[in-house]
């Protein structure tokens, strides 16, 4: 088998830390790029639903519910939409899930990268602003219905506090005060997170916060999936603290789902 | 008449390879064992920013030493090439030889077509990977491994 050679570059053709440009750069000539002209997919595509993102006072709580819809069918009753970006930052994708999971790949890389090469991880600003770069990228293929909106948290360490990052499908970056939602029953979610969020959120209170307000989203969004206690599927929840990205186990989640179920945002009384 | 110029391809091998050693024999050494679980490097090096050993990927490392700004630069090719054979494939498929042999072929290629050879020796480390297990492998500036 013959080995890939060291990719090595002339002067001025140095991709620096960049991995995506590395890649651009590496890739063979005729390689596929994004989908170009307008139009929408002529097939069905995967579709991530429901994630949320809620700052608290050590941290932020990353969550998402399990389906994974195409059209009117369910595509997947356990697909994860939470993954972690680097030691102290995740990310949550709504949307097409493939060029979703895609985009949480190359973003990984190229924190882990960036890091490699330069000696020292990338500010939190600095990942958000990478993310929105990959979002853009993305255009072409949204405007084909191949859209991806990915939520970012993430503590800062410079600052000491976590953070909220949105973006929309331009490559627009917004930075939240406190909490921000995607997906299809997201607007069940945020109203559900309004009326509970207060300053100084203990970490316990907004897991159960996010799990609440999927929860609440299952229950009027057809496209987001509740709490399946035959299947035994929960939500995906992570915590990031100063100490890092830490996923919350799957019993864990049952647990504290269990003692959550029956209340208001699960329809009691209607 | 004129003669034409001529040096034995040996009398420029031995050129190149005396001026690559005497470059590095200026640099400091580094040692590097096998202990418990893992792998200890550990290199002399005056400078506080200037690193001699980097993380090439989960479970590999890399150390150099000789010139910096050479065995820099392989670092920084390693870590592409790591990165990217990852992210094709799978974290699990890098590898220390695979690495080891792509550094083998830049030095070796540096080395007879390059007006200068790469005053390096570098050394690639890897623990714990399931198929290959621990392995230490030194690459010499004219590109010769060695496990």
């Amino acid at each position: 088998m013959s080995e890939r050679p060291l990719p090595t570059f002339g002067p001025g053709f140095d991709p620096g830390p960049s991995f995506a440009e590395l890649l651009r750069r590496t890739a063979p000539p005729d390689a596929p790029g994004a989908l170009g002209g307008g139009g929408h997919t002529p097939v069905e595509v995967t579709h991530g639903t429901t994630v949320v993102a809620i700052r608290y006072a050590d941290g932020v709580v990353l969550a998402g519910d399990r389906r994974a819809t195409a059209g009117f069918a369910i595509a997947s009753r356990r697909i994860e939409k939470v993954f972690p970006a680097d030691d102290l930052s995740g990310i949550a994708i709504a949307g097409a899930a493939g060029p979703g999971t895609d985009m949480v790949r190359l973003f990984q890389t190229q924190l882990e990268h960036y890091e490699k090469i330069e000696g020292e991880p990338l500010s939190l600003e600095g990942k958000a602003n990478q993310l929105a770069q990959m979002v853009r990228t993305n255009l072409p293929a949204a405007m084909q219905g191949l859209v991806v909106v990915p939520l970012f948290a993430g503590y800062d360490e410079r600052r000491g506090r976590g953070r909220v990052f949105s973006f929309d499908v331009t490559g627009g970056k917004y930075e939240e005060t406190d909490f921000q939602v995607n997906g299809s029953g997201g607007v069940h979610a945020k109203n559900w997170i309004k009326a509970q969020w207060r300053e100084g959120l203990a970490a316990d209170e907004a897991i159960d916060l996010a799990v609440r307000a999927l929860f609440a989203a299952a229950d009027e969004d057809t496209a987001t999936g509740g709490p399946d206690l035959v299947r035994r599927i929960f939500p995906t929840v992570a915590v990031i603290e100063a100490d890092g990205f830490r996923a919350l186990p799957d019993d864990e989640i049952a647990q504290r789902a269990e003692t959550l179920l029956g209340g208001r945002e699960e329809g009691a009384g209607q | 008449m004129t003669m034409p110029f001529y040096v034995s391809p040996e009398q420029v091998m031995k050129d190149r390879a005396d001026y690559a050693r005497k470059g590095i024999a200026r640099g400091r050494s580094l040692i590097a064992l096998e202990a418990g679980d893992g792998i200890v490097i550990v290199a002399e090096n005056p400078s506080r920013t200037l690193f001699k050993i980097s993380e090439i990927y989960d479970h590999i490392a890399f150390a150099g030493v000789g010139k910096y700004n050479e065995f820099e630069m392989l670092k920084i090719a390693g870590v592409r090439h790591a990165d990217l054979k990852g992210y094709a494939y799978s974290r699990e498929d890098v590898t220390a030889r695979s690495l080891a042999n792509a550094y083998a072929q830049t030095l070796g290629q540096v080395f007879t077509h390059e007006m200068k050879p790469y005053e390096v020796e570098i050394l690639v480390a890897q623990v714990g990977d399931t198929r290959s297990g621990y392995q230490l492998i030194h690459i010499l500036y004219y590109s010769t491994l060695m496990d």
